[in-house]
């Protein structure tokens, strides 16, 4: 049965606060997106736990709450399998894939895949990538009217009696639509931080509600979970939906994989990292606390739900897929309250959406349309279509939302589609990156011949019942996704072992290596690890090249910095300084130009209006490299 | 099989297999140059791999093993 879900004015008001606040936001981020470089890499400006927060955001989709409190009440603590297994990946992506995407300059999976082989694979691979992003962009965003269904269909058919989920999913798009068209990734960064600390705060507040609410009742919680339901590892093999087997093969190999290696949102948030030591700080927070913590706010109500079934403070035949709205209306009572949890689950949604409509657009706009259809146009030309994209990302996401309507459910819908499309692309990306006998054609065989195997394992699944490894009747996805491993992993490497390199094929700085050769590579020149300090110092127009600095000796002599340098420059300000800032080369002195004054830095105009930055002002510098 | 010792199994493929991808995740790029010792970002890096690796181990295992007693 469904729990009748109550909304006050006041909660109405506050999702409205919450919507002004997130749009005002992301579009003031427009001014700071003048180029595609902003656009899609926020200019390289943030730091550590600006990327950590919104690479938080973008893991906690609105499907997350449903799915992952659905299981948490069906199955228990258990339900944090898939947050929990990312570890994984750890030392690969640390080592190996991330040093490749930040020094190589490359901006996307397909753009890697041309520099290491050839445009054919960029053209497969962005026909791929583009399938994965929009069906997942569709299931957020489906998964948001499934949410809210229940609580403001009710209400704004009592004014609108035409108005249907697919109406709100609409509304949910338009909004996000707004502010990313605006700022790009600028924009995506700092609403993802909103976002992101709005929902790891409602999530584990109503944690706290849940377990009060227990105790106002003379209930424990934890004395009230079934013994399964406390064990944070589920059974093995069964049940055939549900068991830790398949979700080591399915989330910790093949989705964590694609995740952090594949995922177009998330390597543009890497890159848009000031340093790449940022990067790498901000994968490791997200990791070490910020995931754990997501968990518990995207499972919680689930175990909390359990819990008052089982002591008798909920029907036991409440509807699992509506547990999370459930609890949350039951257990709240603080006006307003209910509000921000309805607003959380909104950031949820629009924090994943905006990420993979930014992605999009840097798909279709530098793979796609500027490398195969309108080339050499200005990069304001390229800004625009970039915007258009944006747009037409969103409207594509919601017309695909009534085609996962016909599955059973949400957990079902999400395993098949991210079964059948990711190992087919990140096998190829491991290979590629980790094996420098990899090949073009091996590349092109694995996407292709993989797709084209988990296909045919969809229309007839016993070809994969050698690796059902004892799995349960109903888990098909699980094993799907090691059948689709192990499948596109034979392709690539017989395929590789029977094929000769192309010439155009390349591997210098694209297959792991000592990093300090990726970084000789992104500078151009031998890179500079004498330590130095960050100075404070007075802006001084020059006619300079964009993108250089000329600083007095001395000065040069605290940053440590020698000609060639890459070096950071911001405004002093706490806040302005994550904004108005640059990747700029200290260069020397120009024959011509009148030498900075001692405190000085000579800087360009074109520079001045790219860091949003004041003549008569001020800058902090300290060398990056 | 009782439920709980599926259960158990289920963590020791969790951390042993995953241990050993993991593992490898470190091994490798050591192998190939990537991880380089003597670069101070790599050792901090490694560090916390570690850390993340053992703090899941124990959190997980201390209420896999242990609060499912009490």
């Amino acid at each position: 049965m469904n729990i009748a879900i109550t909304i006050s004015p006041l909660d109405t008001g506050v999702v409205l606060v919450y919507f002004t606040l997130i749009i005002l936001a992301g579009t003031a981020m427009g001014g700071f997106t003048r180029s595609t470089k902003d656009f899609f890499m926020a200019g390289q400006r943030f730091g550590a736990w600006l990327i950590a927060f919104s690479c938080v955001a973008t893991t906690v989709g609105s499907y997350s709450f449903i799915k992952y409190a659905t299981a948490g009440f069906n199955y228990g603590m258990s339900s944090s399998m898939s947050y929990v297994n990312d570890w994984i990946w750890y030392g690969f992506w640390a080592f190996g894939w991330f040093p490749i995407i930040y020094y190589s300059g490359v901006m996307s999976v397909p753009e890697y895949f041309e520099r290491r082989f050839n445009a054919r694979c960029r053209a497969v691979a962005s026909g791929v990538l583009l399938l994965y992003m929009v069906g997942y962009i569709g299931i957020n965003l489906y998964t948001l009217g499934v949410a809210l269904e229940p609580i403001l269909l009710p209400h704004l058919q009592a004014i609108w009696p035409w108005f249907s989920t697919i109406h709100l999913v609409i509304l949910i798009a338009g909004v996000t639509s707004i502010y990313v068209v605006a700022g790009g990734q600028t924009s995506v960064i700092v609403t993802d931080l909103i976002q992101g600390v709005l929902l790891l705060f409602m999530g584990l507040a109503l944690f706290g509600f849940g377990i009060r609410f227990l105790h106002m009742h003379d209930q424990g919680f934890w004395a009230n979970l079934p013994p399964m339901w406390r064990v944070p590892i589920y059974k093995l093999q069964e049940p055939g939906n549900f068991n830790s087997l398949g979700i080591f093969w399915q989330d910790g190999i093949a989705n964590s994989a694609a995740f952090w290696f594949m995922h177009q949102g998330l390597i543009l948030r890497f890159l848009s990292a000031r340093t790449a030591k940022d990067a790498r700080k901000a994968f490791t927070v997200t990791l070490f606390i910020l995931m754990p913590l997501a968990t518990i706010c995207v499972s919680s109500a689930g175990w909390i739900g359990r819990a008052m079934v089982e002591a008798g403070l909920l029907p036991t035949d409440v509807d699992p897929k509506h547990i999370f709205i459930t609890v949350a209306n039951t257990v709240v009572h603080t006006p307003g309250f209910f509000g921000l949890i309805l607003a959380a689950l909104t950031a949820a949604l629009m924090s994943t959406a905006d990420t993979l409509i930014n992605a999009v657009a840097a798909v279709s706009i530098n793979d796609i349309y500027r490398r195969f259809w309108v080339k050499n146009k200005s990069d304001k030309h390229y800004l625009l279509m970039a915007r258009w994209i944006s747009i037409g990302a969103a409207i594509v996401g919601v017309s695909i939302v009534p085609i996962y309507m016909k599955f059973k459910s949400i957990y079902v819908a999400h395993g098949a589609f991210t079964a059948a499309i990711t190992p087919p692309l990140v096998v190829p990306i491991l290979l590629a990156a980790f094996w420098r006998r990899f090949t073009a054609k091996a590349a092109i065989t694995t996407m292709v011949g993989g797709v084209a195997l988990v296909g045919i394992s969809i229309w007839k699944p016993q070809v994969m019942e050698w690796c059902r490894m004892g799995i349960a009747e109903g888990g098909e996805n699980y094993f799907r996704a090691l059948f689709g491993t192990v499948v596109c992993f034979v392709i690539g490497i017989v395929t590789s072992l029977l094929t000769q390199h192309d010439a155009s094929e390349n591997t210098a700085g694209l297959v792991w290596g000592p990093e300090r050769e990726f970084k000789e590579l992104y500078k151009g020149s031998p890179i500079n690890e004498r330590p130095g300090g960050k100075l404070e110092l007075k802006l001084q127009l020059a006619d300079l090249p964009n993108e250089q600095v000329v600083v007095p000796a001395d000065a040069a002599e605290v940053l440590a910095a020698e000609a060639g340098d890459i070096i950071f420059l911001s405004h002093p300000g706490r806040f302005h300084g994550v904004l108005r800032s640059a990747h700029v080369r200290l260069a020397a002195l120009p024959e011509g130009i009148t030498p900075p004054d001692s405190g000085h830095v000579l800087v360009s105009a074109d520079l001045l209006e790219q860091a949003r930055l004041k003549a008569d002002g001020s800058a902090v510098l300290w060398k990056i490299m | 099989m009782t439920d709980l010792q599926s259960a158990h199994m289920g963590f020791l493929v969790l951390f042993g297999l995953g241990g050993i991808i993991s593992a490898a995740g470190f091994l490798l790029p050591a192998y190939v140059g990537a991880l380089n010792w003597s670069n101070r970002e790599h050792r901090i890096m490694t560090y916390w791999g570690i850390a993340v690796y053992l703090s899941h181990l124990l959190v997980l295992g201390y209420m896999q093993f242990v609060a499912v007693n009490f």
